[in-house]
């Protein structure tokens, strides 16, 4: 990170910068009145959740709006010219050679047909006017640049062929081929693994002190923004609310919603037992509904009579900036936002797993050896030499068991196999060896052979709400069905209990008569966790139930989970790829890797070591909201190996930074035990691991 | 490799399909409520006579045994002999299929190089005159009838300006003084082979008409498809990632956005094609062109099973020649279908 803020003149100047969007013969403002300079070689971080208008202000400096965004006031200086006043063949000048993007989602961002070395070729031949043998010298040695593995094989590749890593890192190095003075990042990181976005931002922080580019880095992550940025601005609803130095920001937050921000997000190594959630309640404005006063004043818990009125942007000391009425009475800390500050509702429980699983003596839900094997379509050679079809081992054999009321935190990168070990236990893709027991009663593996008190007593919450729910009928409806069809309710039981459930899940009654198309993204996931509670299941399996949505619905959806959990006493499965999330909810976190188990540990312990070297790199990785804290290092190399060629012996060895040697790759690691009766499976002893292994998270 | 696999599979479901559909083709020519040794007799025929036709045809041994014998046949290049006229079918189609395929390949050529810049055009441009302008087109060449069409061109472009012939493959007089040498019988080709200029312009310009009218249909069809794929392809990520790199407009529609929404328009052109190889017959009408349509009409209305039998086998094999050639283009154009 650098902190070069020289009296150069800026870079970029954005002035009252409001833009709008045509919907019919409306125009609807998405931003109104924002105001921006980066300097030379400064990284200025915008973060905002979902229609906050960050990648609204990204696009209008880019000027690509679309067809339907209109600029309707307020002015954009790119190095001293006025943006707005180029037409598209000036602006063509522009983009690519002064100002480049890398946009968010890498797959949907490269040419599917086009080789992706020739993708970038292209631009160089078209902004430097190298011939094709000189562009493609300079294309592998970009592609060297931003680390990528056989540049040569990724340059003839199509983007459908490499991995999400590899393809953020093509992008990458397309918008830094011609050395832009302005380099707009929308989310890089987003779509990618912990372990991934780690090793990216690591080479791009690197790159941002080489080339001296001024940078706007937009992203909804305020993890990375720590990471990264020498300056934030925040948006809400379309506003800037808040603008300061990092350190600034995160010590001290002047905006009610800045300060609730920080709050709604688990921080590593936090667990329910310690810590509430701040939730913001209420959601984001729509676009047409957006208050005449202060956008923030219906879900701030500051919010005074003079909130009704829009404050203006007021410059404090330090060359902060603040929207809010009442920042001077937060500055002093008078009041606060931060109603519950972060503080300890008990001590952890220092008992050991085991000590943990027999107290909770009753064991709802039991895993043998399951698996979960996909055949590949055969290729002509192997049908013709009658080779079997080979297999993607999504799940290979994990064993688990849940006791009553707890919940266990399944956590994994993408291809791992969580979703599919979710999935075999509820019955949505059959298991093809090893067993699951529910209540000590064996169940089948298809859906269709289990009985009506299994599928009673088995629910799952998925990652999409937006999918979830049937369009085409009535919320009340959505929920009668499991209550009439599993539970047998008749028609008045089951409306009088769609009241309850909706009550439970702090919807109003008569949420029942909308359809899901006008209610928000956090309340459709609000409805399908009351459908999924309905019949009262013994065991809940929620596939990553907020990673679709905003942090500050997130809190209050997982502070749901929690408090229905606890009055229904019912077991969950909570998969997600967010240690926080996970390390939050969970009582026992199980961490898998490639369809393996890697570790089994209490959460509060998961974060200390002795920990799987995964585990460890997991940790080291995660991105954390507070500048102030030290954060071990260690770089996973490459990607996960295929899932059909899983390597041998530890399947974490072809990665691992504690490689032992030849006993890793020919012999099958152990199940170990530490001191607190978390489990282990590696080859190097707990006692040398925790030796080797340091704290992964240290406050300063 | 994983290109190679591909492309063999296709090949051995293409060599599937062209069994079965010989085995079908022929059982329900088979089955069909009509006597072919009648037929094969003549007018008023004798019960003697027929039950000759019926030896000598093989008519009644098992229908398997039938199908062996018609395989047998068909491989060594028999295709039989048509019960009307008693021409040895093969020779029939050597003549009658090489004009039609001449027609239909000029016609399909001039759709593509019409239909798909201008459904690229009126996709990037969507609302403005040429969008609309190309609408119309598409409108009048799907719903105008062919005959109408082709009478209006004859009009035009032979009464009223007299530019063009009225029809027929060559004139008479080329016929006469320059005939063109028959190799593989499309005049075209065995014109410029031998050098023959004057019959290859002569052939050039019979064409002209005959292959609009046409290609009017196909036009209409790959704008339209052109134009909403482009539509789609137009609004992805990859093609703002592009124009924001820089690249030029020209280069993003023709290429890098064309690349990816050419593909259902090919597969449309292929059905087109092959439709139009017994489809034309108005056009074969009007423009006196001895193709392979008027020959299968005839043949359907005199009950000449064998020769319906044939040209069935022979718009399949195309059909599945066209299907494999267009999935093959595909894994060129489209790499990801080869993992589909």
């Amino acid at each position: 990170m650098n902190t070069i803020t020289k009296d150069q003149s800026p870079t970029l100047i954005i002035e009252d910068l409001t833009v709008a969007y045509r919907y019919g013969d409306l125009l609807l403002d998405a931003v109104r009145d924002f105001s921006l300079q980066i300097a030379a070689g400064q990284t200025y971080g915008l973060v905002g959740e979902s229609g906050s208008g960050k990648t609204t202000v990204a696009m209008a400096v880019m000027r690509y709006l679309g067809d339907t965004g209109v600029v309707r006031a307020g002015k954009i200086e790119f190095d001293g010219r006025d943006l707005l006043s180029l037409n598209t063949s000036e602006m063509r000048q522009v983009w690519g050679a002064e100002m480049s993007l890398v946009p968010q989602n890498p797959l949907s961002s490269l040419n599917p047909s086009i080789r992706v070395g020739e993708q970038l070729s292209e631009i160089l031949r078209h902004h430097q006017g190298l011939d094709r043998e000189t562009a493609r010298v300079k294309t592998l040695e970009l592609f060297r640049m931003v680390q990528l593995p056989d540049p040569q094989w990724v340059a003839d590749s199509y983007p459908h062929q490499i991995s999400g890593g590899m393809r953020q890192r093509v992008l990458i190095a397309m918008a830094l081929s011609t050395t832009p003075c302005l380099l707009i990042l929308d989310e890089p990181t987003t779509s990618l693994d912990v372990t991934t976005q780690a090793s990216i931002l690591d080479r791009m922080s690197e790159l941002i002190i080489d080339l001296q580019s001024s940078i706007l880095y937009v992203t909804h992550n305020l993890g990375v923004v720590a990471q990264i940025c020498d300056r934030v601005a925040v948006l809400y609803a379309g506003e800037l609310v808040e603008d300061a130095a990092l350190e600034d920001l995160f010590r001290m937050p002047l905006h009610p919603y800045t300060q609730g921000l920080l709050d709604s997000v688990p921080h590593l190594g936090e667990t329910k037992d310690e810590v509430q959630l701040g939730a913001i309640p209420g959601q984001i404005p729509a676009l047409g509904a957006r208050p005449e006063g202060c956008v923030f004043e219906p879900r701030c818990p500051l919010a005074i009579q003079i909130c009704s009125q829009r404050p203006p942007i007021i410059s404090t000391n330090n060359g902060r900036k603040v929207r809010c009425h009442r920042w001077e009475e937060i500055a002093s800390g008078s009041i606060s936002a931060r109603e519950i500050p972060r503080e300890f509702k008990k001590e952890g429980t220092e008992i050991t797993l085991d000590q943990y699983e027999n107290e909770h003596g009753d064991t709802i839900l039991d895993l043998r050896d399951v698996e979960v094997h996909f055949p590949l379509r055969r290729s002509i050679r192997e049908v013709i030499i009658t080779e079997p079809a080979r297999k993607v081992k999504a799940v290979d054999g994990i064993s688990l068991s849940l006791q009553r009321a707890q919940t266990l935190g399944l956590v994994g990168e993408s291809g791992s196999g969580k979703t599919t070990l979710g999935r075999a236990i509820v019955g949505l893709v059959e298991r093809t060896n090893g067993d699951i027991d529910l209540f000590g009663i064996s169940l089948p593996p298809a859906l269709s052979r289990r009985d009506f008190k299994t599928l009673h007593q088995l629910q799952m919450v998925f990652q999409n709400p937006e999918q979830a729910l049937n369009p085409y009928l009535s919320i009340g409806a959505s929920m009668r069905r499991p209550l009439m069809r599993l539970a047998k309710k008749s028609r008045r039981e089951a409306d009088k209990e769609v009241a309850n459930l909706l009550k439970a899940v702090q919807l109003p009654p008569d949420y029942a008569f909308r359809m899901p198309n006008q209610i928000s993204g956090g309340e459709k996931q609000r409805v399908a966790i009351a459908r999924a509670f309905a019949t009262n299941p013994g065991l809940l399996v929620a596939d990553e139930p907020v990673s679709s949505l905003d942090v500050s619905v997130q809190a209050s959806i997982l502070n749901l989970l929690n408090e229905l959990q606890i009055e229904h006493e019912t077991t969950m499965l909570f998969i997600s790829h967010n240690l926080a999330v996970v390390g939050y909810l969970a009582d026992v976190i199980a961490v898998i890797y490639l369809g393996k188990l890697m570790e089994v540990s209490r959460s509060q312990d998961l974060f200390k070591p002795p920990y799987h070297p995964y585990t460890e790199a997991l940790l080291s990785a995660v991105p954390i909201p507070d500048p102030s804290i030290q954060q071990g290092r260690i770089r996973l190399k490459g990607d996960v190996p295929s899932p059909v060629n899983t390597p041998s012996g530890c399947p974490f060895h072809t990665r691992c930074p504690h490689f032992l040697g030849d006993i890793c790759v020919s012999k099958k690691p152990v199940w170990q035990m530490d001191a607190n009766g978390n489990r282990i499976y590696c080859h190097i002893p707990v006692e040398e691991l925790g030796a080797k292994q340091k704290n992964m998270i240290k406050q300063e | 490799m994983q290109r190679l696999d591909y492309i063999l599979k296709r090949m051995v479901m293409a060599i599937f399909v062209l069994i079965s559909v010989s085995i079908l083709t022929f059982f329900i020519a088979r089955v069909v409520p009509s006597n072919p040794a009648a037929a094969w007799v003549g007018p008023h025929p004798t019960k003697e006579q027929i039950e000759k036709a019926t030896l000598e045809l093989g008519l009644d041994k098992p229908l398997y045994v039938q199908y062996q014998r018609y395989m047998q046949d068909l491989l060594s290049g028999d295709l039989g002999t048509s019960v009307r006229t008693h021409q040895p079918i093969l020779s029939d189609i050597k003549t009658f299929l090489p004009a039609t395929l001449e027609l239909v390949f000029v016609g399909m050529l001039i759709a593509v190089l019409i239909g798909i810049p201008l459904g690229v055009l009126s996709g990037a441009f969507k609302g403005s005159w040429l969008d609309h302008f190309t609408r119309l087109i598409s409108i009048a060449g799907v719903s105008m009838p062919v005959f109408l069409l082709g009478l209006l061109l004859q009009l035009l472009f032979f009464r009223q300006l007299g530019l063009l012939p009225l029809g027929a493959r060559v004139s008479t007089e080329v016929a006469l003084f320059h005939p063109v040498t028959p190799i593989t019988r499309m005049y075209l080709i065995d014109s410029a082979v031998t050098g023959n200029w004057t019959a290859f312009k002569d052939a050039s310009i019979h064409l002209i008409l005959p292959a609009l009218a046409l290609a009017t249909y196909p036009i209409a069809l790959a704008i339209r498809m052109t134009r909403s794929t482009m539509i789609e392809v137009l609004n992805e990520k990859y093609i703002m990632a592009a124009r924001i790199s820089g690249i030029r407009e020209r280069s993003v529609l023709f290429i890098l956005a064309l690349k990816n929404a050419i593909v259902p328009t090919l597969n449309a052109l292929g059905l087109a094609f092959v439709y139009s190889l017994t489809g034309a017959i108005l056009i074969e009408i009007i423009f006196s062109w001895p193709g392979l349509g008027t020959y299968v009409t005839n043949a359907v209305l005199g009950v000449d099973f064998p020769v319906i039998v044939s040209v069935t086998l022979i718009m399949t094999v195309f059909y599945i020649a066209i299907n494999l050639i267009l999935d093959i283009l595909q894994a060129f154009i489209d790499p990801r279908v080869i993992i589909g």
